[in-house]
């Protein structure tokens, strides 16, 4: 159907044109500040990461404190008087690296394991997916505490706990797609021109099993933010003063009800894309299964 | 056992007493200890037939004949079990240690959905089977530009992605991507089943183009008695895995020997046919429990006692190869009506 | 007595941002204890007059843009679902095409029948009494000549063949006492010598109960076989439809022609099969004979307009060259 076919057709129906808009925006924004950040810590010029921001999010201003929501400060100040929605502005990066990272990553290892698994069958079958099943046991939240316990509070232990947790999912899903596939004639065919089985999975089974899953994916990547933001309203994102979405709708709990915003809107922000990546991912599942 | 040979020795396939049984349902581990019967589907119980160069050998069958898996056997996507399968006098390998036979043995199968992979463009569906050719990128360009245009397709189809085109469409590139390494022989699994009648008949002349200009060996695989008419040379008529009936095309049609062949061929409605054709009795059957003896026998309306006791041999009667006790000469007194 | 009249139906779809005509101006009539054939290749619109026949088009995306279905002389295109629900199994059988999707895996065959007798029990707000629609269940499936009827009838659809789910669904339409049996390709996924069996079958009912059938099928000469009339679709529009003698025998239309040469019938070695050159291309459908495109015998008065149905010779060929005349 082509990408333009079908981001037209998620474009015909509001709910995945809503989920589409919430998506593009997010990940939009995300790519532009995260560039900027990264250059300006690479160029030691950090300002350069709220050059689009209204303000530093790291300067305290104690005067501001605890303001609430206004044209000023569209979601209030947090209890250092910083401004929310400009912190919820400059970590949204964080989340669409991590999301993007650990769903990319679950596939990647998900398709090593489970294409060969539904393709090849017998042993290698037996032993990928009992290994599979193996990760499939582990708690997210007890793992990442684990490593980042032994290696330290960072984003990329968080990460890494994380893609070791999810692409089990994948590996199953791609070992049945690779079952479905392996019984469709072009693989016969595919055998008689001489190619081998790593040709074929790789030119054949991987196309067809992407597409396949883009849909449950593209939630994923929802799934994924939902559970970082959980690790970090636990504690164990990257330590203060960085923002974070799941830290501020922590911290912020210690000031509800009173000063509801601080923990809400954050919260709020994290719903909006979680549910946006749904929307879409549910769009695009009935316009793929529709079409061609 | 008769056989049908050839009297020239042109490019064949030679198909002798080839078998192939599947084992049926996953045996745990429990099942190995209690030593659980195995069950087998028997698809194919002893086909034997010679093709040559030019020539189109149908295997007329009804689903559940086994005939699909014959056409498998013979490219070599699936492993007999027994018997010897030998193009041009090399025996054929299964389809994973070719080698020598790529591209010599191909095949055009009945889904055209499934048939091609719907995420790749036409040039590269077309262009698969040279991969391991070794020839230039070029000259792989060509062959498949001539491959499409021999089967009548314009030239803009290269470029569009396979899900994309129609049946009809998919059919002549699947038949594209079987002429393009110029093979000898190409196995056809029921080519035109799937599309609509009048496309058929566009495809069935192509087929035949095709075949006086490249001399290719076709075994084509269908359940259509008129699809048998217009494309074949020779047919074997396939029931429950054993070929019953076996010889040039007009004689098995126009004087069909073989009891079922003859039921097969008067149950198929004919064109300006008003009545209802007469019906043969009973289930069509499954290949996993067989019956001793005839495969055919217990819905044959001829059949005596030896035809559930002992297979028939195969004999020769005016040009045509028949199982069936019918024509044994030392039997055939114990049948009533002659059929 | 009339069964079914459709009338000038007209139905389109919307599809990814266009239009599909897929019927266009189709009119036909079955009498009781008449079997009216509706014969098409793909894009034909059969399937869809089937389905609208039936009640079960979805809309959207289908519309019904113009016509009526008038069954036993109500007009049922515009009813309310409840009143169709009233009218569907007793009123109007469906058959499909892929026997396997037709019945509830999860029930036995009896009491499937069983169910389809409760119905019509309470419609005709007679007595349900379960022991005898058993019986019932049974003979109808002796009647349609199911080896060991009580064996099947205590088995599960998955147990049973693809044939012998057809001929269960014909026990069901002898249960359900229909006044019309919508049968969309019933035998297309059987072999032949199940089909032949299914065909005396199902003329054998037909000649006790006197329902009506629509037989909707793109082989010609399953056609020819069982339809006292028939008509030829293409492109969404009836091109030749009468007596199935005067079809078969002396087809008029060049499509139906086409379609008769295209069945092979002789050898290779008589030469190629006249084939109908081309492929049937939805769009470049509108105000033009939907089968100029491909037809050998087109002339330019063919582009000028829809052709009209012409009575030639015992029945009505779409087509020029019978008659000049063009819809409005």
């Amino acid at each position: 159907m082509g990408v333009l076919g079908v981001v037209r057709q998620i474009a015909s129906r509001p709910a995945p044109l809503l989920g589409l808009l919430i998506v593009a925006a997010f990940y939009g924004w995300s790519l532009v500040e995260g560039l900027l950040q990264l250059v300006g810590s690479l160029t030691h010029n950090t300002a350069l990461g709220w050059a689009l921001l209204q303000s530093n999010p790291f300067t305290p201003s104690t005067s501001n404190s605890l303001l609430p929501p206004s044209f000023s400060h569209l979601m209030g100040t947090d209890d250092l008087g910083r401004d929310i929605w400009t912190r919820v502005l400059y970590a949204a990066p964080t989340d669409a690296l991590v999301s993007a990272v650990v769903v990319g990553g679950g596939i990647l290892v998900g398709s090593l394991i489970g294409i060969p698994a539904g393709y090849i069958g017998g042993a290698v079958e037996e032993v990928n997916m009992r290994f599979t099943d193996l990760f499939l046991a582990f708690p997210a939240l007890i793992l990442a505490v684990a490593i980042e316990a032994t290696f330290g509070r960072q984003l990329v232990y968080a990460i890494l706990a994380l893609i070791i947790v999810w692409w089990p999912s994948y590996a199953r899903l791609f070992r049945a797609e690779a079952l479905r596939i392996k019984n469709l004639r072009f693989i016969d065919a595919a055998l008689l021109s001489g190619l081998r089985d790593r040709s074929i999975m790789a030119k054949h089974m991987i196309p067809s099993s992407l597409n396949t899953m883009v849909s449950y994916a593209t939630i994923d990547l929802g799934n994924s933010i939902l559970v970082y933001s959980i690790l970090c309203f636990l504690g164990l994102g990257i330590p203060a003063p960085a923002p974070e979405w799941g830290s501020m709708t922590s911290l912020g709990l210690y000031y509800f009800p009173q000063w509801w915003w601080y923990s809400l809107l954050p919260g709020v922000v994290i719903t909006v894309v979680v549910v946006g990546a749904a929307l879409l991912g549910d769009g695009l599942r009935d316009v793929l299964s529709g079409g061609a | 056992m008769v056989r049908i040979t050839s009297s020239r020795q042109e490019e064949l396939l030679e198909v002798q007493e080839v078998t192939k049984r599947f084992s049926i349902g996953r045996r745990s581990l429990w099942d190995r200890i209690t030593r659980k019967r195995q069950k087998y589907v028997q698809a194919v119980g002893g086909a034997t037939f010679i093709v040559e160069a030019g020539e189109t050998l149908v295997v007329l069958g009804e689903s559940g004949s086994g005939k699909t898996t014959l056409g498998r056997l013979i490219v070599g996507l699936e492993k007999a079990d027994s018997g010897r399968i030998a193009l041009s006098g090399d025996a054929v390998l299964p389809v994973r240690e070719h080698r020598t036979q790529r591209g010599r043995l191909q095949m055009v199968f009945q889904d055209p959905g499934s048939s091609l992979d719907p995420f790749m463009k036409v040039r590269d569906v077309v262009a698969e089977p040279l991969t391991r050719s070794g020839i230039s990128s070029g000259a792989r360009t060509e062959k498949v530009v001539q491959a499409i245009d021999s089967v009548g397709l314009d030239r803009s189809v290269l470029d569009r992605r396979a899900s994309e085109l129609s049946g009809g469409q998919k059919q002549r590139v699947s038949v594209a991507r079987a002429i393009v390494s110029s093979p000898e022989v190409i196995v056809l699994d029921e080519p035109t089943s799937s599309i609509d009648v009048s496309i058929q008949a566009q495809v069935l002349n192509m087929l035949v183009g095709l075949q006086q200009r490249n001399h290719y060996a076709y075994v084509l695989i269908t359940h259509d008695p008129n699809v048998a008419s217009f494309m074949a040379d020779n047919i074997a008529v396939m029931y429950l895995g054993k070929i019953v009936e076996q010889g040039p095309a007009a004689k098995v049609l126009l004087h069909p020997r073989h009891p079922y062949t003859q039921a097969l061929l008067s149950s198929t409605p004919r064109l300006h046919e008003r009545s209802i054709p007469e019906a043969i009795k009973g289930e069509p059957p499954s290949l996993i429990n067989l019956p001793p003896g005839c495969p055919y026998a217990p819905r044959c309306p001829y059949a005596i006692k030896v035809c559930g006791e002992r297979e028939p041999e195969t004999y020769e009667i005016e040009g045509l190869a028949v199982s069936c006790y019918i024509y044994d000469k030392d039997l055939k007194s114990q049948f009533g009506a002659a059929p | 007595m009339e069964v079914l009249r459709v009338e000038g139906l007209t139905v389109d779809y919307g599809v990814g941002g266009g239009t599909v005509h897929a019927l266009r101006d189709v009119s036909l009539s079955i009498q009781e204890g008449e079997i009216v054939g509706v014969v098409g290749e793909s894009g034909s619109g059969k399937s869809t007059l089937a389905l609208a026949v039936s009640r079960l088009l979805r809309s959207p995306p289908a519309v019904q843009r113009g016509g009526s279905i008038t069954f036993r002389g109500s007009e049922i295109s515009q009813m309310q679902p409840s009143e169709i629900d009233r009218l569907r199994g007793t009123g109007i059988f469906m058959v499909f095409q892929d026997p396997f999707l037709s019945l509830n895996p999860l029930m036995k065959v009896k009491d499937q029948i069983a169910e389809v007798i409760a119905v019509r029990t309470k419609r005709s707000s007679s007595p349900y009494d379960r022991s005898s629609a058993e019986g019932e269940a049974v003979a109808h499936l002796k009647t349609v000549r199911i080896g060991d009827a009580e064996d099947i009838a205590e088995r599960y659809p998955h147990q049973i063949s693809g044939g012998q789910i057809q001929r269960v669904m014909l026990a069901m339409a002898l249960a359900a006492r229909p006044q019309l049996l919508v049968a969309d390709e019933p035998t297309t996924a059987l072999d032949v010598t199940t089909q032949a069996q299914i065909l005396a079958v199902l003329k054998e009912i037909v000649g006790t109960t006197k329902m009506g059938v629509l037989y909707v099928t793109h082989d010609l000469a399953v056609a020819g076989v069982i339809c006292d009339r028939m008509a030829v679709l293409y492109g969404g529009m009836v091109q030749e439809a009468g007596p199935t003698d005067k079809i078969l025998f002396e087809p008029k239309h060049p499509y139906t022609v086409g379609l008769m040469n295209s069945i092979p019938s002789k050898t290779k070695k008589e030469g190629p099969l006249t084939a109908i050159r081309g492929s049937f291309n939805p769009e470049g459908l509108g105000g033009i004979c939907s089968f100029a495109p491909r037809c050998p015998l087109v002339r330019e008065e063919c582009r000028r307009g829809i052709p009209a149905q012409n009575p030639v010779d015992g029945r009505v060929v779409r087509c020029i060259n019978y008659g000049e005349n063009y819809e409005q």
